[in-house]
């Protein structure tokens, strides 16, 4: 019973004492903050996707005028169509310079986590034709001659004249967004491009009233590689001023180097190992 | 008769001042106060503290944002500050010398170690320093301000040793605190911030050539700022995180 009274009273005097309720204290909030810790650098920064998710989000929300992109002709690049062997020449170009404009809206923008380092924005593009101003000039058919003999054109020049068009088509346009670490003073480095597709299809529909509808397939090449590039800096800045208790100041600067980067579907995280340097002098 | 009670007390009295003043006089229940105190301090920093950690935890910001430096990193930053000196303001006469000055951090309580000497009159004393980092979000700038909890000088001294024993008052003097923590008079280290950026996806034309045509195609421009809003700073053994908060800001 002694034994244990002394027991009782050494125990509830430790677990009173404050120094014992700090230690239990640090260990409640060690065991909260567990698993964020980071040991293995000098500076560290973690930034979340969900400000590029409520963007993307924005996007889609937007009036259709923010999200479209637009195609205008400038100038005719030869024939869009010429037949010698059955039309005896017969062709379609662009009717005007700015005879052909389309436009394709965008929808659907959503993120998509590809690797360790670079995320892919995917976007629904419905293309279509707005106008298209098509000249014509029709020739008419080859016949054969008198007993089967000969391939010849009708005489005269022919009949011409303008012509619209209509055509349509979708796609997923993918874009790139690869992430690096800035070598010079810290942040993430983002490029932008274009990765899918590598062109877009579609065919332009002539309604032509002798030789009936006739499709003339286009390929609009996208424009590939980096379309944009950027940098996200830390939050710190590497260099800054220590302030000495007679009122001057010294200046240094932190040298960093890259360690590691790390992406997951909630947030891109660096980090960066640092040496102080102090401006001589400063 | 009455004078040779005089001359006993007389030799009684100079007996005791004699005895006292050759008595050794410490600060160790100053430097024990000055430990209480701080685990005080620290307590209720980490109620704080765990209660921000609980309220995270249970509902998680998915705008925040973390910074991160580490304690190897500001003690190179701090270092700058050693081997400073200063008269003490409320004390001028004693000139505090900073030797060192290193984080102490402890989860959730920036603690800093310094290690410095008071001098006064040509004595000199260790001082014990219960310090730690006070941030001030200044604008697009931190400052991790020296913030002094109190100082405590590691001596014993005899009553006749006026100067330490002046030297030990004038230390122990609220006011000095006060005034060196008001005139930030320990120093400062000041860390720009990038908090806010802005990006611009400019509308862009690419020209392109296809069967029967040249044309280009524009793309639309975007841009936006993003914020980050300090909202707290963490110190743990490793290092100090600094949290904020993202505001988007798409035109």
């Amino acid at each position: 019973m002694l034994v244990a009274s002394s027991v009782l009273a050494v125990s509830g005097q430790a677990d009173d004492s404050p120094s014992t309720q700090l230690e239990a204290a640090r260990a409640e909030v060690i065991k909260l903050i567990e698993g964020t810790r980071i040991s293995d650098g000098d500076i560290a920064m973690s930034i979340p996707l969900a400000p590029v998710n409520a963007a993307l989000a924005t996007l889609n929300a937007a009036p259709e005028a923010q999200r479209t992109i637009s195609l205008n002709s400038s100038g005719a690049n030869g024939l869009f169509w010429k037949d010698d062997p059955t039309w005896c020449g017969s062709f379609a170009e662009l009717g005007s310079p700015d005879g052909l404009r389309a436009a394709a809206v965008l929808s659907s923008f959503g993120l998509e986590i590809r690797d360790a380092s670079s995320v892919v924005i995917n976007v629904s593009a419905a293309l279509s034709l707005q106008r298209a101003d098509v000249h014509w000039h029709f020739r008419g058919r080859r016949v054969s001659g008198p007993f089967g003999i000969g391939n010849v054109c009708p005489p005269g020049g022919g009949v011409g004249g303008h012509i619209g068009g209509r055509g349509e088509t979708s796609f997923t346009l993918r874009t790139l967004a690869r992430l690096s670490q800035d070598a010079s003073d810290g942040g993430f480095r983002y490029d932008l491009s274009l990765i899918s597709p590598a062109s877009i299809d579609m065919t332009l529909k002539i309604g032509f009233e002798h030789i009936g509808d006739l499709g003339i397939p286009q390929s609009f090449n996208v424009p590939q590689g980096v379309l944009l590039s950027g940098k996200i800096p830390l939050l710190f800045q590497t260099s800054g001023t220590v302030q000495l208790p007679d009122g001057t100041s010294k200046k240094y600067a932190v040298a960093i180097a890259a360690k590691s980067l790390g992406l997951t579907p909630v947030a891109v995280a660096g980090l960066w190992t640092g040496k102080v340097e102090f401006t001589p002098g400063s | 008769m009455k004078k040779l009670y005089l001359i006993a007390f007389l030799f009684a009295v100079l007996a005791g001042a004699v005895i006292w003043s050759f008595i050794k006089k410490d600060t160790e229940a100053e430097l024990q106060a000055q430990k209480q105190n701080e685990i005080k301090a620290e307590l209720l920093v980490l109620a704080d503290f765990k209660a921000w950690l609980v309220t995270q935890t249970a509902t998680p910001d998915p705008f925040a944002t973390r910074g991160f430096l580490s304690r190897p990193l500001l003690d190179s930053i701090l270092s700058g500050l050693d081997g400073t000196k200063l008269k003490l303001p409320e004390a001028q006469d004693v000139t505090l010398t900073i030797n060192t000055i290193r984080t102490d951090f402890r989860p959730g309580f920036p603690g800093l170690s310094i290690v410095a000497t008071a001098e006064r009159s040509g004595v000199t004393a260790d001082v014990s320093t219960v310090a730690r980092i006070e941030p001030v979000f200044d604008g697009s700038m931190l400052r991790l301000r020296v913030h002094v909890d109190s100082l405590v000088p590691k001596i014993s001294w005899r009553f006749i040793d006026f100067t330490l024993g002046g030297l030990v008052r004038d230390l122990a003097q609220t006011k000095v605190v006060e005034a060196i923590n008001n005139e930030d008079a320990l120093g400062a280290v000041a860390i720009p911030l990038s908090h806010s950026q802005t990006f611009a996806l400019p509308s862009t034309q690419v020209p392109f050539s296809t069967t029967g045509l040249n044309a280009a195609v524009t793309l639309p421009g975007f841009s936006g700022t993003i914020t980050a809003q300090l909202t707290r700073i963490v110190a743990m053994p490793e290092g100090l995180y600094v949290y904020a908060t993202l505001k988007t800001g798409a035109q």
